[in-house]
């Protein structure tokens, strides 16, 4: 009886199993996203600093391969900050392959070099240009103990002009004024053109053996007539001679044979620049680095005349000094052209990299996430810069000690591919600019105690 | 041999209460509250008693048999001779949803214990009671990202927060005049609560864990008053009110960083003090026949006295409104009018103290319960279903779709164990 009543009078009984259904349901937290916007008071704390200085210098490094890069960089421009920029061409000429049959009926007609542009340019490209063609005295062939053609290679040549062409070029229709497309045309001396013709008739070894035409014929080098300054053009590396010839009959059938391009890894352009009465004017090879400081507190990159840009961080490792520091958790490096220093005649660089480098000027590793866009504000230009993310960088300096980063940086440089093609620099400011918008600013944003 | 019924009962009840106890601390995860990051965390509204389904309205309420401590001039009203005993427990299940909540998981629930609670009247006029309740609690845990500055990039974060203040409370009721009763609670409390905060850097080569963990103590004192009365031989009326006056919590906090090696780059104690503003409340309570209760609250915190270091969030004044009602199963058995069972409605309007992202975050809920006392034994049960909803989808925030289910187990038994003596 009792335990009967037992269960009628205990309803809180049937609760139990509830009360276990109701421990045992799933008891997961939700995986929730807070957003940004929702920190509690232990957030830790950001901060934001700006006032490690950056020590800014150009500096000039020697010498850098300009052979096999598949283009002839042909021009000459007047650039207010960086000289007067001229580029030629060397280029090693070779047989027709296969060589064509000419018979004593052939008749020759004429020669001419044929070159076509690449569509790229830098500078003023209204200007009419003037190029001009000179055969070399000397077979390109590599320096002993080199494997490439510098930029201040050269091949001794005759000076002898033989032949030349004005053309006005349109880079970005891909037109010239010769109206042959993108196509530029220089008549060559008749001498030239027969005698390449009897050789083809008579075909004795010079023409049969490629090693000892290379001896008979050397090369050719183009290049602007240093009186019609305008702009750098780009050509393809494909020029080649093409003699004109006709084969007499009832009816008369016109023929060329082209002597073409050989060894494309010869090729190459030669910069040479004259920078006299500009802020660059000092650099050299024996005076290599020019602090911005010294310069209008300005620094100067144009890899293709050899000027880069270094950067150091000498008192970055005083932020470990700071009582609330815990971390790095970002630095941006924000580089600003100098305002007036570019337009679009002197383009400003796409790309611009960040290497590490030393006391030397070295080009070493690149820095991860080194790579820094351009954005342009033409309209104001307070707001073109290249940035970059250089957390990882300084990090690691950190860890280095103000001696080594007052000898050790960061250097800027263009992308393989068009360090040695193009022409586009910057100026930029250093933190003492006088256009305050144009300074270059690292922000390093850290980890703070408090 | 069948042992009393009021030993075994006992026995069962605290069976009953070990048991689910150990349940839910076999499922040691509890609800996320998010917005419990901010200050002292959430602070418990939601009083596991007799009040829970009239909407914790109680501050002019009074009971014979329950432990009411909302207001403590209500103790006062307890039968003489009598002990009580009280364990509450509440089980909550949390729908979420906002920008930030995952579709695939944005529920979760979980059981845990509230409230524990004696009393007895100590003398006639005198009522007592001891007991442990939450005083405020902090449960979160998420993911996200924040910006670095004005740099446009957003580092990982990992944050999440545990604990909380509990209250230890000695309260007593004070009848004099036959209509008037004075209370005081002399509350210890103490806690602490603890707080992570992980952020990575670039590369995943930064780890930096920021720990806070402060403890909180001080004793805390709230007063109650009670003034009732019968109109006629079919109304009752109470009036009540409470006040707590601005105090100050000692704290200690240890704030540590530790790197990805685990290594300690800071450590710092500091002690301080956190204040609680001045709370006062007012109440009414209309009974009618001795059967159907109307109960009126109002609270009122002064939270935005105080200032806080973050941008975060803001305090504003905390008020909340709530009114029940009651319908209450009588009968006379022994020449006594004996309660035997009741059923509770309630509806409530919380601002709470916390702005956040510009939006005042307020919850706003409804609540029925039913409870039944055992007729041959001294034990009672309530069961409380409560539907509320806390916060907003705006401004990126995030709402609570929130259903509570509480259990409040009472028991008492006679203090003197030689008989009942009628006055």
């Amino acid at each position: 009886m009792a335990r009967k009543r037992f269960f009628r009078h205990r309803p809180f009984l049937y609760f139990i199993p509830l009360s276990f259904l109701l421990a045992t349901v799933a008891c997961t937290k939700p995986n929730i996203a807070f957003e940004n916007v929702y920190n509690g008071s232990n957030a830790t704390n950001v901060v934001t600093v700006d006032t490690f200085s950056v020590q800014v210098s150009t500096v000039f490094l020697d010498s850098f391969p300009t052979s096999g890069t598949r283009a002839q960089l042909l021009g000459r421009y007047i650039d207010p900050f960086f000289g007067t920029i001229t580029s030629r061409s060397y280029s090693d000429i070779g047989t027709p392959f296969p060589l064509p049959v000419i018979t004593n009926y052939s008749v020759y007609d004429s020669i001419q070099l044929i070159t076509r542009i690449d569509r790229t340019f830098y500078g003023d490209t209204t200007q009419l240009q003037r190029y001009l063609v000179s055969q070399l005295t000397q077979v390109m062939n590599f320096p002993t103990g080199q494997f490439a053609f510098y930029n201040n290679s050269s091949i001794p040549y005759n000076p002898a002009v033989l032949g030349s062409a004005d053309v006005r070029i349109n880079p970005t229709a891909g037109l010239t004024s010769q109206r042959k497309g993108d196509t530029i045309k220089i008549t060559m001396p008749n001498s030239m053109g027969q005698e390449l013709f009897g050789l083809l008739y008579r075909q004795p070894d010079t023409i049969t053996n490629p090693a000892l035409f290379r001896n008979y014929f050397k090369g050719l080098t183009l290049y602007p007539d240093i009186a019609t300054p305008g702009a750098m053009f780009g050509f393809k590396d494909t020029l080649l001679l093409r003699i004109y010839y006709h084969e007499p009959g009832v009816v008369t059938v016109n023929k060329t044979t082209d002597f073409g391009l050989v060894n494309q890894f010869t090729q190459f352009n030669q910069i040479t620049y004259d920078r006299t009465g500009t802020p660059t004017e000092s650099l050299s090879r024996l005076n290599p680095e020019l602090q911005s400081t010294a310069s209008g507190n300005q620094a100067f990159i144009q890899p293709i005349s050899s000027l880069y840009i270094k950067l150091l961080f000498p008192t970055i490792s005083n932020l470990l000094g700071y009582q609330d520091y815990l971390a790095v958790m970002k630095a941006v490096l924000v580089i600003k052209p100098v305002q007036g220093t570019y337009s679009p005649i002197y383009n400003l660089p796409p790309f611009i990299n960040l290497a590490l480098t030393n006391q030397g000027n070295n080009i070493g590793n690149p820095l991860p996430f080194g790579s820094g866009n351009l954005s342009i504000d033409y309209l104001y230009g307070t707001n073109t810069n290249y940035s970059y993310d250089i957390t990882g960088y300084i990090q690691n300096a950190l860890t280095q000690g103000a001696q080594n980063n007052a000898k050790n940086g960061i250097i800027m440089t263009v992308p393989a591919a068009l360090y040695n093609t193009t022409f586009n620099r910057a100026v930029i400011g250093n933190a003492y600019n006088a256009q305050q918008s144009n300074q270059i600013s690292l922000n390093i944003f850290y980890a703070s105690y408090y | 041999m069948i042992k009393p019924d009021g030993f075994s009962l006992m026995r069962l009840l605290l069976s009953t209460f070990f048991a689910v106890l150990l349940c839910s601390a076999g499922f040691t995860q509890t609800n996320n509250e998010p917005y419990s990051i901010h200050a002292i965390g959430d602070i418990t509204d939601n009083i596991i008693n007799r009040t829970s389904g009239m909407a914790s309205t109680g501050i002019a309420y009074r009971n014979n048999r329950y432990i009411i401590t909302n207001n403590p001039a209500a103790l006062s009203a307890l039968d003489n001779q009598f002990f009580a005993g009280e364990i509450g427990i509440n089980g909550q299940y949390i729908d979420y949803s906002g920008n930030a909540v995952s579709e695939a998981n944005h529920q979760s629930s979980d059981i845990t214990f509230k409230r524990f609670a004696l009393a007895t009247k100590i003398f006639n006029h005198w009522g007592s009671s001891i007991g442990l309740v939450p005083y405020s609690e902090e449960n979160y845990e998420y993911s996200g990202t924040r910006p670095i500055g004005y740099s446009g990039a957003q580092i990982p974060t990992y944050d999440q927060g545990y604990g909380g203040i509990n209250k230890v409370y000695w309260a007593n009721g004070f009848e004099f005049l036959n209509h008037f009763s004075v209370g005081i609670t002399t509350s210890y409390l103490f806690g602490s609560i603890n707080n992570k905060n992980i952020i990575l850097g670039q590369g995943s080569s930064i780890y930096l864990s920021k720990n806070n963990n402060t403890f909180f103590d001080n004793f805390y004192f709230d007063y109650g008053l009670q003034y009732f009365a019968s109109i006629n031989s079919h109304w009752d009326i109470t009036l009540g009110a409470t006040f707590a006056n601005q105090a100050k919590l000692y704290t200690e906090t240890n704030v540590n960083v530790i790197n990805l090696d685990s290594n300690v780059l800071r450590n710092n104690i500091t002690v301080g003090t956190y204040t609680i503003p001045t709370t006062y409340g007012i109440g009414f309570s209309v009974t009618k026949d001795k059967k159907f209760t109307l109960v009126g609250d109002y609270k009122f915190q002064n939270w935005s006295s105080l200032r806080t270091t973050t941008g975060d969030f803001f305090y504003q004044n905390s008020q909340r409104g709530s009114i029940g009602i009651e319908i209450s199963k009588k009968k006379v058995a022994y020449n006594t009018l004996y309660e035997t069972g009741f059923f509770q409605a309630g509806f409530y309007y919380n601002k709470t103290y916390l702005i956040v992202n510009g939006t005042s975050i307020n919850d706003i809920g409804g609540s029925i319960g039913v409870g039944t006392n055992s007729k041959r034994t001294p034990l009672s049960l309530l069961v409380v279903l409560q539907y509320g909803i806390r916060g907003t989808t705006t401004n990126n925030l995030l709402r609570e779709n929130y259903v509570n289910m509480s259990f409040i187990f009472s028991m008492r038994d006679f203090w003197y164990t030689h008989g009942r003596k009628f006055d």
